[in-house]
């Protein structure tokens, strides 16, 4: 290789554009030429020297947990045909609450740090509750994709009052409801377990079955299991919470079909 | 064969784990072609919901980086457009001792977006001179030296020949080169 090709070859060696047998010669040329070497040494510190002036800006957490929340709810969005069933789903959540939601005995770093435990204990897979085996695959997507739930577990209590029944924190799951997926938290009292969800109040028009549950979830209801308060409550600024019996699916799709 | 883990999760999830490993190129990518944060932000949420849109026309085990940087790249460009049809503040003579700048592409919006930013970028003469770049090869320049990505890939997203890209890309540098050699200089470095 001459002197000539060899320049022409330069950029392309750097960029790692180069065919394998023109790479092979333009090495042999580098090897023995000093001054083509010189010049392959002087355009790879530039170009090193302006990638340095950019460095890897990673995404910041939270843009990347709002645009996943956003792509899951365009998704849902799509299947239109769903979406009043949704809705009655939603409202159905609400309309199955059981009690006033009031956090009492308020322990924060306990909740997180009871929450952080479990993750730990399912990842190395120890069974943390027999009467309800909690998934991995749920808690680590809680962990890895639902900030907002951790927010919610600053904001809330290991323990919480409603009505009568003092209820415990005993872990967290995800359920499902319709194509919506949810983190809840779960109490249990007197062999009773509730689960209470929470959403960012930010996304709630991304979900008008929510919108529409919230706007209707306050006052007396009777269902099948008798007259119950309930209530939907918007914590600080950032999270809705229903109370409601789990499993949520089931409650919710059985309302919805009625 | 190891599986692909993005595989056989619904549409949604297939896409997210999929955008996982690039969200941080992506992400740095539009920030280095819009400074201000919010609308780099903006850009990147546009370009993502696009893609998701089109994303039943994604052949899974394709070059995913690449498919999702067109979107990104076109995003902006319409951005750009737009924003250059909106805004158009004269700037004082004040601002122009200031930011000292070689006549930057869309100086008054992106002043006005990110004063802040728009100061910290053209006190480095690196960043100024790429800002400095036509469009295009400022296009070219950082998605091959900044993202790494190869020159096919960059020939698709920005839907141009292979060979214009090769000459938008050396066009990129000898111009670079030539803005940068005081620099250079000074930093006791020939650019050659």
């Amino acid at each position: 290789m001459d002197c000539t090709t060899a320049g022409d070859c330069l950029t392309p060696y750097i960029d790692n554009e180069l065919e394998p047998d023109v790479k092979q010669r333009l090495v042999e040329h580098l090897g023995v030429c000093g001054k083509c070497r010189e010049r392959f040494e002087g355009d790879l510190r530039f170009e090193r020297t302006i990638a340095l002036r950019f460095p890897r800006e990673e995404m910041p957490q939270e843009v990347w947990h709002r645009l996943q929340t956003r792509v899951r709810a365009r998704a849902h969005g799509r299947r239109r045909g769903l979406l009043l069933a949704f809705g009655i789903a939603a409202a159905a959540m609400a309309l199955f609450a059981v009690g006033l939601f009031r956090a009492t005995d308020v322990r924060k770093p306990d909740l997180e740090q009871a929450v952080l435990d479990l993750h730990r204990r399912l990842e190395a897979g120890v069974e943390v509750c027999e009467m309800c085996p909690i998934s991995p695959k749920g808690t680590s997507e809680f962990l890895e994709g639902q900030v907002e739930t951790r927010t919610f577990a600053h904001r809330v209590a290991q323990t919480l009052d409603i009505g009568a029944h003092h209820y415990k924190f005993v872990g967290v799951a995800t359920v499902r409801m319709m194509e919506h997926q949810f983190t809840c938290l779960e109490y249990e009292c007197c062999g009773e377990r509730i689960c209470v969800v929470a959403m960012p109040s930010k996304d709630m028009d991304l979900f008008p079955g929510m919108q529409a549950a919230l706007a209707r979830a306050q006052g007396t209801i009777t269902d099948t299991q008798g007259t119950t308060n309930f209530e939907a409550e918007i914590i600080g600024e950032s999270l809705v919470c229903f109370v409601g019996k789990h499993p949520l699916e089931d409650l919710a799709v059985a309302y919805a079909g009625r | 064969m190891k599986s692909d883990p993005c595989v056989g999760q619904d549409r949604a999830a297939s896409f997210i784990c999929l955008l996982e490993e690039h969200k941080d190129a992506l992400y740095a990518f539009a920030k280095s072609l819009i400074w201000n944060k919010e609308g780099a932000e903006d850009a990147l949420q546009d370009a993502v919901f696009a893609a998701f849109r089109a994303f039943d026309t994604f052949e899974l085990g394709t070059n995913f980086r690449a498919w999702m940087f067109r979107f990104l790249m076109n995003t902006i460009y319409n951005l750009n457009k737009k924003t250059r049809r909106s805004i158009e503040v004269p700037l004082t003579e004040q601002d122009a001792q200031v930011l000292e700048s070689p006549n930057p592409p869309n100086l008054g919006p992106r002043l006005l977006q990110d004063p802040t930013g728009y100061l910290d970028l053209v006190s480095d003469p690196v960043k100024r001179a790429v800002l400095g770049l036509p469009e295009s090869q400022r296009i070219a320049f950082l998605l091959r030296s900044v993202n790494d990505l190869s020159y096919k890939d960059i020939s698709r997203i920005m839907g141009a020949p292979l060979g214009t890209v090769m000459s938008l890309l050396s066009r990129a540098r000898v111009r670079l080169r030539a803005e940068l050699m005081d620099f250079n200089s000074d930093a006791g470095k020939s650019p050659r």
